[in-house]
């Protein structure tokens, strides 16, 4: 059993995995977005270590384990580290060491590390090692029906991303879509005491240019005595389209600015006939631009987890996160899928 | 009673890794594989519960490594954790002929 960071050279091997994997789902795992994510990401740059690990057995890939860059700004100093993410182990060989393996292999890499929420199987295991980062997950509800369709019927598992056209182009309410270079970063509003991810336009740059993957989309905000800008990525079920709101920044940073451009943006987003806004309420900014741009609000709690080492270099516990859905690895595109065998749900399923 | 069951730290941790039913015996030529609740994230309870017993991270040949109940007692034994000899001072196992390497 060797653990080893996959190339371009692995490409073989990774797709002989993907397809005993989800032979079913063609696009999970998809190499273009593993791409995007761990070698064209400028993050991977800050954060030594980052990309998708293998586990394997002899020739074959058996198990994946990526650790996604995590540069987070604390206190003015960036302490790089990973998220650990894409989790995928072979049903044969899910009762065996490989998972715990790269887990191991991947917590030893420079830096601090995070999970995402996971499975509800995993909490425990999480908890044992972890320090979870409460985090509020809203759905502004634009059209309240096709919303509650998309909700309740599940189909958010079978989204794929909007076939955008990559042009620049106008929208109602003062908004464009614009290049995502023109971009400057969303920051929180309280910098002291506060631990985030600052993503600049050379972010954004590579994230757009997978807009066939991630459905992606930079948009300029416009409003009397002030400017803005979002990034939001729209998917289509059918013919129910959702967004998630993955930066939202104002200027200045006033009540009343964020205000007028969550109009803008809300009216932008009725002209693309968007039934849903999902967005990691980080601060009081983007609660109040979920609370303009839909006409109700749901919430719940959720959290990521931050995996504690000897090394780190402050608590987790004792600071104020500012993680939005940009935060979200899954934002890159077609992960694992949803339903099915995948991921850690077949993890814990193991059919051997 | 199995000859070969192991009735100390080793089924602790298997216990609390697991969650295994009351009465449920292992012995020391029990596969890891063959235990009931055996997983990934078991695997995972599983060297989180070795590691807080020895105080200590295990390597990645330990982890790999383990693949019978009586691989973990070596290496509990290695550790200075277990004793490898039985409560009533007789030998309580025989270590699989792969197991050297820990000893």
């Amino acid at each position: 059993m060797q653990i080893k960071l996959l190339t371009r050279n692995d490409f073989e091997a990774y797709s002989a995995f993907r397809e005993k994997m989800w032979p079913t789902y063609a696009v999970g795992g998809a190499w273009e977005t593993i791409e995007q994510k761990y070698s064209r990401n400028p993050h991977v740059g800050l954060c030594p270590g980052s990309g998708l690990y293998a586990c394997f057995d002899s020739s074959e890939i058996v198990g994946v384990m990526g650790a996604y860059p995590m540069p987070v700004t604390f206190e003015g100093l960036l302490h790089p580290g990973h998220m650990l993410v894409d989790w995928a182990v072979l049903p044969n060989y899910q009762r065996g060491p490989t998972f715990v393996a790269l887990l191991h292999e991947l917590m030893a890499l420079p830096g601090r590390k995070y999970a995402s929420r996971g499975a509800p199987e995993s909490q425990n295991v999480l908890a044992g090692v972890g320090i979870q980062i409460p985090s509020v997950l809203a759905a502004a509800l634009l059209q309240p029906f096709r919303a509650l369709l998309l909700e309740r019927l599940n189909f958010r598992d079978f989204a794929l991303p909007s076939p955008l056209c990559a042009i620049p182009f106008s929208l109602p309410g003062r908004a464009e879509s614009v290049p995502p270079g023109e971009l400057e970063a969303a920051i929180p509003a309280d910098l002291p005491h506060t631990a985030f991810v600052r993503r600049e336009a050379d972010f954004w740059e590579v994230f757009i240019s997978g807009r066939l993957e991630n459905g992606a989309l930079s948009l300029r905000l416009l409003g009397e005595r002030c400017r803005g800008s979002a990034v939001i990525k729209l998917l289509d079920v059918g013919p129910l389209r959702y967004g998630v709101l993955l930066a939202f920044r104002t200027e200045p940073r006033t009540p009343q600015a964020v205000g007028r451009l969550a109009r803008s943006l809300r009216a932008a987003l009725r002209a693309l006939k968007v039934c849903t806004l999902l967005a990691t309420e980080a601060d009081a900014d983007i609660r109040a631009c979920l609370e303009t741009v839909g006409v109700h609000v749901i919430r719940k709690p959720t959290h990521w987890w931050a995996l504690s080492k000897p090394s780190d270099t402050f608590s987790a516990k004792h600071v104020r996160w500012w993680l939005t859905s940009a935060d979200r690895d899954s934002h890159w595109g077609f992960g694992p899928p949803s339903v099915g065998v995948s991921g850690l749900r077949s993890l814990t399923h193991a059919n051997a | 009673m199995h000859k070969n069951r192991v009735e100390d730290v080793v089924t602790g941790i298997l216990h609390d890794a697991l969650q295994l039913e009351e009465g449920f015996a292992v012995s020391n030529a029990t596969r890891l594989v063959d235990i009931p609740n055996m997983d990934s994230l078991g695997r995972v309870r599983l060297v989180i519960e070795i590691e807080k017993v020895i105080a200590d991270r295990l390597s990645m040949d330990e982890i790999i490594s383990l693949e019978s109940v009586g691989q973990i007692r070596l290496l509990l034994a290695a550790k200075g954790k277990v004793s490898i000899e039985g409560k009533d001072g007789d030998a309580a196992f025989a270590p699989p002929d792969d197991c050297q390497s820990l000893s």
